[in-house]
């Protein structure tokens, strides 16, 4: 069996600074052809150390970091509830025309008009596959967008003359999802899962007898992160408007449900999506993203402003209405990310979206029917984009997620989101998405059917990876004695 | 469809081995009620090509007017970008890779975050700095936030002279911990009025005061002043960073969390973002610092490596008590900052922002040359408040004539800046493009 990782040429490089030469010019400004001066006052007296380099130890510097990371256009990248599917290029392509990059958000409308309807599209076609009013696109990332949408929540209650103090959430969350709450001036209130995995509506209507109309609301993931669908989410929702409280749902899994099954339906009031996980843009190595939310329409007014508005005259325009929560971000949200999201939804259809969701369960699910003899399933139930399994075969041999995560590397794969959810004892989160061929998950499946036959073969995997130009980072040192920038080094 | 590999024989092939007829039997645990309703039906049920796209965006594109010059800045601005950054950073292994979790197959992210924070550590002489915010606006917002924590003080004292994005940012943040910030008014320097803050610090022990350093106004604060009057965390946010190549840093004057945005530093405007913030403070502070660090380590072999580290301040760790909710950052913007800094060096700061400052002083006597005189006497940088008598028509001329010549400050401060207009410049201004604004102008 042949596997993908092979140890080819790797070139070492320093970081930048140790190509600088004292007195080397890189980059030429253009000459503004007014006389020079400088300042008389508060002026700096040493200058900032960058390094001076030229153009091709620029170029050779980044080209050779790049030949150290992993990425989508290098293998399969199935990280759980991260989506990470093949970036389109077309999308770069249109996010580049000049009309889209060279325009400032202080332009006057009348110049911008482009921009706006951009923005006006995304937003009407956001709220249709949510089945919800209105979205705003000024969160940054899914997170921001969390937030966004608490801060809409805690207003609705306040201007209803509501002080609630609470969100329920279940224990399969994000770490975001708790974060984001502290963010917002929530405590929460931790729900317990089912067996099965799902939140069962009698936990819900529990926390309802114990905290009444203190619950704001309840955040849920659906399908959540274990890849299940919360089949009662509807009766849930119905319970908490019942006491006024809101569903805000975590939309880091819609790659599952697109034109399957919309949030609005659920009964949910508010969510947001992360269209670097399911429109296809690039994560680039830890962002940018875009987290617009979708609200129903009892909770639109308070969304961030400006709004995108268009008049009888078909003219777009701003408007700043006076419930709004004010701003959450800088600018007009993350456009160059909202274009690309809006080139990958026009280029599928919606037809397309559907198919996009239909592919991804399927994808897991053959993982899931194949790996499902040699790792452990911590629940069952139907799996939708993503698969949980956990080392509980592989601990009695002395061998635990990590260990096959690094493994995994050596074989040429990004390894799956490990040790999340919390809920499962060493998880190993698989989601494939529909880009990857079923002979691309074959190799990824293989690999892993490897590692697992080698641990009943009580093989140790000792010092993995050793492919990587670099073995195993220590982390524990890292953090012992941080070394943040180069002027830490030796301190 | 053009991103799904799977042929239908292989679909059968898949469905039969899973024991199922279609693939909407996977979704049969979605209660009939939710599914029945899913039609997301929009104008393009079947998705457009490529050259469909090219069309559809070109026409929207077309629709953004692209003046031969403006002059808008506050804190945004255009700037001249080398061909390497955007090649360089459109490299798929940069392009497409993820959060740098898994440090062995990361190497090339982490080592650019390292560098990307020794940058901004030097640039604002500060010892630490994290790996990057959303932007200017956000990061002085969790900057704001996490004097709160540090100090346990209730009270934020915050310049009126900040960007007005800054300012509603951090005023929503603000509401999620049930406070309401203290604005310190602006003297006719254009500088934060340090008689008024005194008045202030005689009834309010704040946990911080923010300074916008250049200011909104393009004004530069001084910092070293604002730091003898008070024992409160002085946060310094920079929406301009390139003042610094010839302005002192905040952090040799005091500043203890210098913020700010650093999307000029390789980055176009794109109507707002992405771009990227950053965020720097003393190390003392480092436990409380919202989002990623690297870290340099060693590899089991004893090679240098690089990692994510201190994380046990992250809501995947800490969730509720997380020192923030950021997860996603602004990765690839930083790295589009690293290159462009690598490339224009330390002396190309030092000319950069001497360019821009000699075109400003330049714009400066030629309008008032015209009777268009400076809003404020302090020490500017780059960009300035003109009084410009008649403003709104005048505004509309110039671009009719084919330039933007700032931001109206009269929507965004009131009546008193109704003929107020907030003029920058950028490198891609010579001569001849402010002579064409002062002609439009005047």
């Amino acid at each position: 069996m042949t596997f993908d990782a092979t140890t080819g040429l790797v070139l070492r490089e320093g970081t930048i600074f140790e190509r600088s030469r004292a007195g080397r010019k890189g980059f030429q400004l253009p000459d503004p052809k007014v006389p020079r001066v400088r300042p008389k006052g508060f002026t700096r007296k040493a200058a900032a150390e960058l390094p001076e380099v030229s153009e091709l130890d620029v170029v050779r510097h980044f080209t050779r970091l790049s030949s150290w990371n992993y990425a989508i256009d290098l293998g399969t990248f199935p990280l759980g509830s991260c989506t990470m599917k093949y970036n389109p290029r077309i999308n770069e392509e249109i996010a580049a025309l000049p009309g889209l990059t060279d325009i400032h958000p202080d332009f006057p409308p009348a110049y911008v008009q482009g921009a706006l309807e951009i923005l006006f599209t995304l937003e009407k076609i956001l709220a249709k596959i949510a089945g919800l009013d209105a979205v705003s696109l000024e969160p940054a990332a899914g997170a921001q967008g969390e937030f966004t949408g608490l801060s809409v929540i805690r207003t609705f209650h306040e201007r209803h003359g509501s002080d609630r103090k609470l969100v329920l959430i279940p224990d399969t969350a994000h770490g975001t999802n708790p974060a984001s709450c502290t963010l917002a001036g929530y405590k929460i209130a931790p729900l317990k899962s089912s067996q099965k995995g799902a939140l069962g509506k009698e936990a819900v209507d529990e926390a309802i007898r114990t905290h009444g109309r203190n619950i704001a609301a309840l955040m849920m993931t659906n399908p959540n992160t274990l890849g299940l669908f919360e089949t009662q989410i509807a009766d849930i929702a119905e319970s908490l408007h019942e006491i006024g409280a809101q569903l805000y749902m975590d939309g880091a899994n819609m790659n599952a449900i697109l034109g399957v099954a919309r949030p609005g339906d659920m009964g949910v009031d508010v969510m947001q999506y992360n269209l670097h996980k399911t429109f296809s843009t690039p994560h680039g190595g830890g962002g940018p993203g875009a987290g617009p939310i979708a609200v129903r329409s009892h909770l639109a007014p308070y969304l961030p402003a400006p709004r995108v508005v268009r008049n009888d005259q078909g003219q777009f325009d701003l408007s700043y209405p006076e419930e709004s929560i004010g701003k959450v971000k800088g600018g007009m949200g993350n456009f160059g990310v909202l274009v690309r999201a809006l080139t990958y939804i026009l280029h599928h259809g919606s037809a397309g979206l559907k198919e996009i969701s239909h592919a991804a369960v399927l994808n897991a699910n053959y993982i899931k029917r194949r790996l499902c003899e040699h790792y452990a399933l911590p629940v069952e139930g139907p799996s939708f984009h993503e698969v949980v399994f956990s080392d509980a075969k592989q601990t009695p041999h002395g061998i635990k997620t990590l260990q096959i995560a690094k493994a995994l590397i050596d074989r040429g794969f990004h390894p799956p989101t490990i040790y999340f959810p919390l809920v499962v004892s060493g998880a190993l989160l698989i989601e494939p998405t529909e880009t990857e061929s079923i002979a691309e998950l074959d190799k990824l499946i293989d690999a892993f059917i490897d590692i697992a036959q080698l641990v009943a073969k009580d093989e140790k995997f000792e010092n993995v990876p050793t492919k990587p130009i670099v073995g195993k980072v220590d982390e524990v040192r890292a953090a012992r004695t941080p070394v943040l920038t180069l002027d830490d080094r030796g301190q | 469809m053009p991103s799904i590999p799977l042929t239908s024989d292989e679909k059968t092939k898949v469905l039969s081995t899973l024991g199922l007829r279609s693939t909407d039997d996977l979704f049969s645990s979605i209660p009939p009620r939710i599914r029945e309703k899913a039609d997301i039906g929009f104008e393009s049920d079947h998705g457009m090509s490529e050259h469909e796209l090219r069309t559809f965006f070109a026409r929207l594109a077309s629709r953004n007017t692209l003046h031969q010059d403006h002059f808008v800045g506050g804190g945004i601005y255009d700037n001249t970008i080398p061909a390497i950054v955007g090649q360089l950073a459109l490299r798929g292994e940069f392009l497409t890779c993820y959060t740098p979790y898994q440090p062995e197959i990361s190497q090339g992210t982490l080592t650019a975050i390292f560098e990307f924070q020794t940058m901004i550590s030097r640039l604002t002489a500060m010892p630490v700095a994290n790996a990057s915010m959303y932007d200017g606006a956000t990061a002085t917002a969790e900057a704001v936030t996490m004097a709160l924590r540090l100090t346990e003080k209730r009270d934020i004292l915050m310049s009126e002279a900040l960007p007005p994005d800054y300012t509603k940012v951090t005023n929503t943040f603000l509401k999620g911990h049930a406070r309401d910030p203290l604005f310190i008014k602006t003297t006719t320097e254009g500088t934060t009025d340090l008689e008024h803050l005194k008045q202030m610090l005689q009834t309010h022990d704040p946990a911080a005061i923010v300074i916008g350093y250049p200011n909104y106004f393009g004004v530069i604060e001084d910092l070293a002043m604002i730091r003898k009057l008070t024992n409160a965390l002085l946060i310094v946010t920079v929406p301009d960073p390139s003042a610094l190549g010839l302005f002192e840093a905040p952090g040799t004057l005091g500043a203890d969390i210098v913020c700010g945005e650093a999307q000029q530093f390789g980055t176009p405007m794109t109507f707002g973002g992405p771009h990227v913030g950053f965020f720097a403070t003393r190390k003392e502070n480092l436990r409380q610092m919202p989002g990623r660090v690297a870290g340099e380590t060693v590899d089991s072999r004893g090679n240098r490596a690089y990692t994510l580290t201190l994380s046990t301040r992250e809501q995947h760790i800490r969730r509720e008590k997380a020192t923030s909710n950021i997860c996603t950052n602004q990765g690839l913007i930083a790295l589009r900052t690293v290159i462009y800094l690598s490339f224009l060096g330390k002396q190309g700061l030092v000319e950069l922002s001497e360019i821009n400052h000699s075109l400003f002083e330049y714009l400066e006597t030629a309008l008032e040359r015209r009777n268009i005189a400076k809003r404020f006497t302090g020490q500017h940088y780059r960009e300035g408040v003109f009084e410009v008598p008649d403003l709104p028509a005048r505004f509309k001329r110039a671009c009719a004539a084919g330039v933007i010549p700032g931001i109206m400050l009269g929507p965004k401060f009131g009546k008193g800046f109704a003929n107020s207009l907030l003029i920058a410049v950028n490198p891609k201004h010579d001569k001849t493009a402010i002579d064409r604004l002062v002609g439009a102008l005047a």
